[in-house]
């Protein structure tokens, strides 16, 4: 065999493998985080550009929580000796849990920020999140700096993996049962969060009011609603979603290093979203696609391969996603301006439009 | 009081607070963390000012900077909130990087006018992309060009590390340009070279474009309101796309004044450089006015000359400048809110007053509140 072909089997066979299959699920489960957060946004009327920030925020808060937890209950023990042993299984639990709550409160005081400037400032939506996502890596970078500057219990201790969800039913499966016994509940939990976001949406009073708010802030307020309340409501939702992505991207890998910072993941998200002109199940059909794509660049690190350019592929992705949506939006506006031609000219008349219950009308 | 105004408007006096409040973000943290106090101190503030060469050094680094922040108050007095101006410089500094590596034979006076038209030319090109998008797909500008950033920072690390790495460098960083393809120095021994003549020259006709032109006429009419730039007769999609391809333009001339004597290596490797987002943050602080972008550039290069001084000296992140510069801009936004500026001025108000009765002494700072208080008026 040559050496391409050696590369090629060696690229095909790091794709056809259980690796690729956990590190999509990986990268499935906390861009899933990230859209829904973003569409909980988009239905309050919000362009979510600070979900970068957010995720940044979270990531680093609940990465050096879990650190710093879990350093302090090992207290200091080697690794190998039996106190170590001893301590380690509660360590590891109070460790992922610290890192959790820390990353949910870190991302949720972003978030707040965030709905400061944009509810009561009311500055900029797009130059405010610029700045703040600026702030959130800046800050990140300065805080490694410190915790790795520091006595040296958190810099050298690992964060605690959130566990994985053992199903032994599954675990027997033939193809997939090594991996499905294995998955995190945090993607169990993912997998759930679409189906529940639809049903608070769309079949609940907030959920009505929220998309009030996305689309008529005066018959919002027509009601006796604040429209800014109702937002800032519906921005709590999306700043926790966008958090637990925050903490899943840390966390929630075999061995957690803190070296995967989010690179443009929340503004794949708004793509993910804004090409799926905020549909749900859409996105998160994009959100599989783009998982897809993204865990390309986790299975071919160690090859001799130009990592950067399967990593561009991600990017073009996204970008080819919002071209095909305006596309099809084109056409799709095209199409009804042709049926109106024809109503006008008398030769159909005019069809009752079926609407579901609940279903949003078309943004225009 | 209100001769104070007109002298320094509320508008100035807000900025100069957020400045204000930019160094004090940095005193504050490198009081709290840096173990060696003082010494961080000098470096980070008083180091860019030690000697004529450290002044230099800094005017140099700030003209990248300038040229970013003048394309970016182009589209953003279009309203056109394209974040490619980025995208523009990264990749207009690596091509112009690969093209003086690869010319080493080729004589100079060919060699630099044609890194800056390959420079200008890249800027132009990416710049064009999430224009065209928007004008004739109408995807969301800010979103494609956020992404297009990316994507163009993966595809200029590429290169980078399989066409120019210099494998005797630390970290990957290209081969270093030669010095003779440099722009030439126009005051010996500060490093001020004559891509800083140039910026100057961009910013001063900018200004006479964007408030004395007809085109920056067109381009403030379709900022202020479409419809009726509309009918007046001006096309909104082409003033979008002149004003974009303009600030791209600026951008990659930018990145080959960047690559050509101020920082002669290529080093981005899959992370952006610091001085693309002073530049965006540089134009914000003083509204997008061609005329102040040099003032505020140079402001915010001094918080990243200083940083990366002191993150020489102590290992300190230079990162500490972005959060500084960021912190800068966000505090420029809450003043604009009357509620918060208001509340500031009560808050100084308050502390002078309480000064006041622990020390009786009437002029302990009381300058300040003063201040503060006329900033509190809304224009």
């Amino acid at each position: 065999m040559t050496a391409q072909q050696n590369l090629l089997f060696s690229a095909f066979s790091a794709i056809f493998s259980n690796d690729y299959l956990a590190s999509v699920l990986l990268v499935g489960t906390f861009l899933m985080f990230t859209v829904i957060g973003v569409i909980f946004a988009r239905r309050s009327g919000v362009f979510f550009l600070a979900a970068e920030g957010v995720l940044v925020f979270s990531a680093t808060a609940g990465y050096f929580a879990n650190a710093a937890v879990r350093a302090a209950l090992l207290g200091g023990a080697a690794e190998g000796t039996d106190a170590y042993a001893a301590a380690l299984g509660r360590a590891n639990a109070l460790g992922w849990m610290a890192g959790l709550l820390c990353g949910l409160a870190g991302g949720m005081a972003f978030t707040l920020v965030f709905c400061w400037f944009l509810l009561r400032v009311k500055s900029n939506v797009l130059l405010t999140s610029f700045a703040l996502n600026i702030f959130a890596s800046a800050s990140a970078g300065v805080l490694v700096h410190l915790v790795n500057r520091g006595d040296g219990a958190v810099s050298s201790a690992v964060a605690a993996a959130l566990p994985s969800l053992k199903l032994s039913a599954l675990s027997e499966l033939p193809v997939l049962g090594g991996l499905l016994g294995n998955t995190g509940w945090f993607t169990y939990l993912a997998l759930l969060l679409p189906p529940a976001a639809f049903y608070l949406l769309n079949r609940t009073g907030f959920g009505l009011r929220l998309r009030a708010a996305e689309e008529n802030h005066i018959a919002l307020t027509a009601t006796g609603l604040s429209a800014s309340r109702t937002q800032l409501y519906g921005m709590l939702f999306a700043g926790a979603a966008v958090s637990l992505g925050g903490v899943t991207l840390v966390m929630a890998g075999p061995a957690p290093v803190f070296s995967a910072l989010p690179q443009g993941e929340g503004y794949l998200a708004l793509a993910a979203v804004w090409a799926c002109d905020g549909r749900l199940w859409k996105s998160s059909i994009a959100v599989l696609l783009l998982a897809l794509v993204g865990a390309l660049t986790h299975v071919l690190q160690g090859l001799p391969l130009p990592i950067s350019l399967i990593q561009a592929l991600l990017y073009a992705a996204a970008l080819a996603g919002l071209l095909l949506h305006s596309h099809n939006d084109k056409h799709r506006h095209k199409v009804s301006l042709r049926a109106q031609r024809r109503i006008v000219e008398g030769k159909e008349t005019v069809k009752k439009k079926k609407r579901r219950a609940g279903r949003p009308e078309k943004k225009k | 009081m209100n001769k104070f105004n007109e002298k320094f408007p509320p508008s100035a006096q807000r900025r100069l607070t957020a400045c204000l409040a930019g160094l004090a973000f940095c005193l504050l943290v490198i009081l709290l963390t840096e173990p060696a106090k003082g010494a961080a101190l000098k470096t980070f503030f008083a180091g860019p000012f030690s000697s004529l060469a450290a002044f230099g050094g800094l005017i140099s680094a700030a003209t990248p900077a300038v040229f970013l922040a003048l394309g970016v108050s182009v589209v953003f007095q279009c309203r056109r909130y394209s974040f490619a101006v980025i995208g523009s410089f990264l990749l207009s500094s690596g091509l112009v990087t690969m093209f003086l590596l690869r010319g080493n034979e080729k004589p100079g006076w060919y060699l630099i006018p044609a890194a800056l038209v390959i420079a200008v030319a890249a800027g132009a090109a990416v710049a064009v992309i999430p224009a065209w998008l928007a004008v004739r797909r109408r995807v969301n500008v800010t979103l494609s060009s956020l992404l297009l950033n990316y994507l163009i920072l993966q595809a200029v690390s590429f290169l980078l590390m399989y066409s120019m790495r210099d494998p005797a460098a630390g970290q990957a960083a290209s081969f270093e340009i030669p010095q003779r393809m440099w722009l030439a120095e126009i005051i010996p021994s500060t490093g001020i070279r004559f891509g800083t003549l140039l910026a100057a020259a961009a910013a001063v006709i900018l200004y006479l474009l964007l408030y004395h032109g007809r085109l920056g006429y067109g381009i403030r009419a379709v900022g202020a309101s479409e419809s009726l730039a509309g009918y007046v007769g001006l096309s909104a999609g082409a003033v979008a796309m002149t004003t974009q391809l303009l600030a791209g333009a600026l951008a990659g001339l930018g990145g080959a004044v960047e690559m050509m004597g101020v920082q002669p290596r290529y080093i981005w490797n899959g992370a952006f450089p610091a001085i693309s987002f002073v530049g965006v943050l540089a134009a914000v602080l003083v509204d997008y006015n061609p005329a102040w972008v040099p003032l505020s550039a140079l402001f915010f290069t001094y918080l990243w000359s200083g940083a990366s001084a002191l993150s020489a000296q102590s290992g300190f992140p230079a990162e500490l400048a972005l959060a500084a510069a960021a912190v800068v801009v966000l505090v420029l936004f809450a003043l604009r809110d009357a509620r918060v500026a208001d509340s500031t001025v009560r808050f100084f108000e308050k502390l002078a007053r309480g000064r006041k009765a622990a020390a009786s002494s009437a002029d302990a700072g009381s300058e300040k509140p003063a201040a503060e208080q006329r900033e509190g008026e809304v224009e």
